[in-house]
């Protein structure tokens, strides 16, 4: 499975400003992002910046990392610099269509 | 009851009608697939499919080719709705990996095979008197691409509630998924009712029991078409409030 550029970048920045391994990263932001129902396919940037800013913070906190809230504000911060790879034609996009004006 | 059970039937044909030609229209401007695929899905399989095989099957005093036709061009119906509603299982819900690819081309060529089977077979006007042969089976291919649908679809609204919390999704389309993981789910039902009765030759159309389970779950349908497609203003509110209210 692909994973979207937002997933990575999360990740590597969560290795990189806490103690936690490669795996131990990964894994963390795999379960936030299933905690907020969303997949490491197909997580778009707006999607990963609510996760980091509701989600995250708890999670780094449940794995005893300290100041957790400060380290997502960072990883945010960079995330918003990062063009979208995920893709648009997502299962909710069509169902938010089906329903729309037939002209 | 027969009167209750042609009427509810006769609803359900006509909502899938209306819902497939909007989503139709609605293909047509946005040039999508998904949309297209729903569409012609629920128009030939759930719009045409049944009514054409209930004529060829019930309406005997018509001449033999005439109910052979038609049971053919409900079985073409059959075939391609099914397959739609397969392709779109797999485009929407799992557009990457092998697996949902294998099942889609599985599922057309079973249902190819026992058409095929049917034709070089026993043939359609027997099918048409007797409602036997290969393509008794499709029911059951059918009701395997329901529950497909039904698991799909009933994945993400567990996903879309979770993101509903967190404010990532949209209350509307959250509520459109589960009432079309519901729309599956008794669609799922009917055909596997009745294909455990056509694999146990039991006859089931036109009987009290058939009749029954013909009206409810049309009516069932019929709710769930407009609920998800056509929704009214009313129950759109309703659905905002109740999703602002447990915010």
């Amino acid at each position: 499975m692909s994973e979207s550029r937002a997933f990575t970048l999360v990740c590597s920045e969560l290795e990189q400003l806490t103690r936690m391994t490669r795996l131990e990263a990964r894994g963390t932001v795999r379960l936030a992002l299933k905690e907020a129902g969303l997949t490491v396919d197909a997580v778009r940037n707006a999607e990963m910046l609510v996760v980091l800013k509701k989600v995250m913070p708890q999670e780094l906190a449940s794995r005893g990392v300290a100041s957790g809230e400060e380290i997502c504000r960072t990883i945010a911060a960079k995330l918003a610099g990062v063009a979208d790879s995920a893709p648009d034609q997502t299962p909710e996009a069509v169902f938010g269509r089906l329903a729309g004006e037939a002209r | 009851m027969q009167i209750v059970a042609a009427l509810a039937g006769l609803l359900s044909v006509v909502f899938c009608w209306v819902v497939s030609v909007r989503l139709l229209l609605l293909a047509r401007r946005t040039r999508q697939a998904p949309e297209l695929l729903i569409g012609l899905g629920l128009l030939l399989a759930g719009g045409l499919w049944s009514p054409l095989m209930a004529v060829g099957r019930q309406a005997t005093t018509l001449p033999d080719a005439l109910r052979a036709a038609l049971v053919i061009a409900g079985a073409l119906c059959g075939l391609c709705g099914m397959s739609c509603i397969a392709i779109f299982n797999w485009r929407v819900f799992r557009p990457s990996g092998a697996l949902p690819v294998v099942l889609v081309l599985a599922s057309i060529g079973a249902l190819v095979g026992i058409a095929a089977a049917q034709t070089l077979g026993p043939g359609w006007l027997h099918f048409a008197r007797e409602e036997r042969g290969p393509w008794t089976n499709a029911s059951a291919l059918g009701a395997a691409i329901y529950l497909w649908s039904c698991i799909e679809a009933g994945r993400q609204h567990a996903m879309l509630k979770r993101r509903l919390r967190i404010g990532l999704a949209d209350p509307v389309v959250t509520d459109r998924m589960r009432i079309f993981t519901l729309l599956m789910s008794s669609s799922f039902f009917a055909s596997s009712v009745f294909a455990v009765f056509q694999t146990l030759h039991i006859p089931v159309a036109g009987t009290t029991l058939g009749l029954w389970l013909t009206a409810a779950v049309s009516i069932l349908i019929s709710l769930f078409l407009c609920l998800a497609f056509v929704p009214p203003a009313g129950y759109l509110d309703l659905v905002r409030r109740r999703a602002a209210a447990e915010a």
